[in-house]
């Protein structure tokens, strides 16, 4: 379990999270919303090692961690397999993207790959990992509504498989119900609501409501 | 491509020359004068004599490796200084407070400051490595930031062996850049090596003989060599331009 306590983060002088205390269950699709500069960005680079903090632990940090960051991040000048390679034996990834319906653009460089398509590879790299926790950071942004719940669906059959820990970070109210198991709101640097999603729609209705009644104050 | 445009990119510059060179023997033949302005057939047969001449090599080559060696120290330089500058801003800071100094610093003034200093032959070596070096160090810091946050970041979080990154993913990243920078660079290497050498009076090189062909009123030896230096540049800028355009292709 990824236990995240008393976290202490600063930009200068401006606090983004002054004691800030999270859980993530094992297998648990957590998924996190907030309005823009709640620090969720921020909470994700952190527990990816790519940002310090100042003050409080994180435990429970499993050796390997996945990222599907916001862009693809895929290395232009290598060809799908490549790509994937990068994160896993030859093999597993020819595997991989048999399963994926990708396997005709294993030798395509990204350049060449449809938006959904080279995201597809990103989500696909993150589990090709083997990594017990993975983070997502708003990775269906900018995307159509079909595009979105084609990957939202290759995703989700991707993590039943492997029934990994996430945590997810996204604006969007009907993603977080649709894949998360739990859902919290951050904002000014706490966990503001915390609930579990066991109704698909009713978690969505809950957070919307949520989200207007916080914009009529 | 239209073939339209093809034909085009090819009698453009066909005609331009053609035009430069009627425009030459015109003037030739108003001076009517080989030592002040030697006929454009006169030039070409001294040209082509060049090839015949043993000497015209050794000087020839002799400027070139001075340019390569100028040059690799200078691009070897440049990258360390912009990768520095890149990983401690502190430094970056540092060297852009030198740089406006470097590029300010009067051609000839150095090179007779060497000599007194140095040799002739590192005198020529140094100031032309110091004038290409801010070219170069721009050039470098283009060619880095090829190399995105975003691909380093990645490369950090799917632990990617260090090796595998610099070989595989940021020297590929970069090598475009960079070898059109090299090709563009080793023109302007090339030419002004040539300058420090007349005015830091090596024993030998290009500039050393163009430097006697003007005490010797050969005029058109002199045009000879200035059409073999010319040629050169064109030749490595281009080669350097199609070698970083051939590998964007690859990749596209």
């Amino acid at each position: 379990m990824l236990e995240i306590r008393h976290l202490k983060k600063y930009y200068g002088s401006l606090p983004v999270y002054e004691d800030f205390s999270l859980t993530v269950g094992e297998g648990e699709t957590l998924a996190v919303l907030g309005n823009s500069g709640a620090g969720k960005t921020t909470l994700l680079n952190i527990v990816a090692g790519l940002l310090p903090f100042d003050g409080g632990e994180i435990a429970g940090l499993p050796e390997r961690i996945g990222y599907i960051f916001q862009s693809d991040r895929l290395v232009p000048h290598f060809t799908v397999e490549q790509n994937l390679c990068l994160v896993a034996e030859k093999e597993r990834v020819f595997k991989a993207l048999g399963k994926a319906g990708l396997e005709e653009f294993a030798g395509y460089y990204p350049a060449r790959l449809s938006a959904g398509m080279s995201r597809r590879v990103a989500i696909l790299r993150a589990f090709l990992y083997d990594a017990p926790l993975i983070l997502m950071d708003e990775p269906f942004r900018n995307l159509d509504l079909a595009l979105k719940v084609r990957l939202m669906d290759f995703y989700a059959s991707l993590a039943r498989e492997r029934k990994n820990s996430a945590l997810f970070v996204t604006h969007d109210v009907a993603e977080a119900a649709c894949l998360a198991d739990r859902a919290v709101i951050i904002g000014g640097g706490k966990v503001l609501l915390d609930m579990p999603v066991t109704d698909r729609k009713e978690a969505e209705e809950k957070l919307e409501a949520y989200f207007l009644s916080e914009r009529q104050e | 491509m239209k073939k339209g445009n093809k034909i085009l990119n090819i009698a453009v510059p066909a005609l331009t020359i053609a035009c430069i060179f009627a425009i030459w023997a015109f003037a030739a033949a108003v001076t009517d004068e080989e030592i002040i302005l030697p006929r454009p057939l006169s030039v070409l047969k001294e040209f082509f004599a060049l090839f015949a001449d043993g000497e015209f090599y050794l000087s020839y080559f002799v400027t070139l490796g001075r340019s390569a060696i100028a040059f690799a120290i200078s691009f070897a330089l440049a990258f360390a200084a912009a990768a520095l500058s890149r990983r401690y801003a502190l430094f970056g800071r540092a060297f852009n407070t030198v740089l406006p100094l470097v590029r300010a610093l009067p051609t000839v003034a150095v090179v007779l400051l060497l000599v007194l200093w140095t040799t002739s032959r590192v005198a020529a070596v140094i100031v032309t490595m110091l004038v290409v070096l801010p070219t170069l160090y721009t050039n470098a810091e283009n060619a880095l930031s090829a190399v995105s946050r975003e691909t380093a970041e990645m490369c950090r979080v799917y632990r990617v062996p260090k090796k595998t990154r610099f070989f595989k993913i940021y020297l590929p990243a970069v090598l475009p850049n960079a070898v059109s920078a090299a090709g563009a660079g080793l023109s302007l290497n090339l030419k002004l090596m040539v300058a420090a050498e007349v005015i830091a009076a090596t024993a030998r090189g290009l500039g050393t003989e163009l430097n006697l062909d003007k005490i010797n009123f050969e005029t058109a030896h002199m045009l000879a060599l200035v059409f073999a230096i010319v040629l050169t540049g064109i030749a490595v800028e281009l080669a350097g331009r199609g070698i970083a355009r051939a590998m964007v292709k690859r990749y596209a």
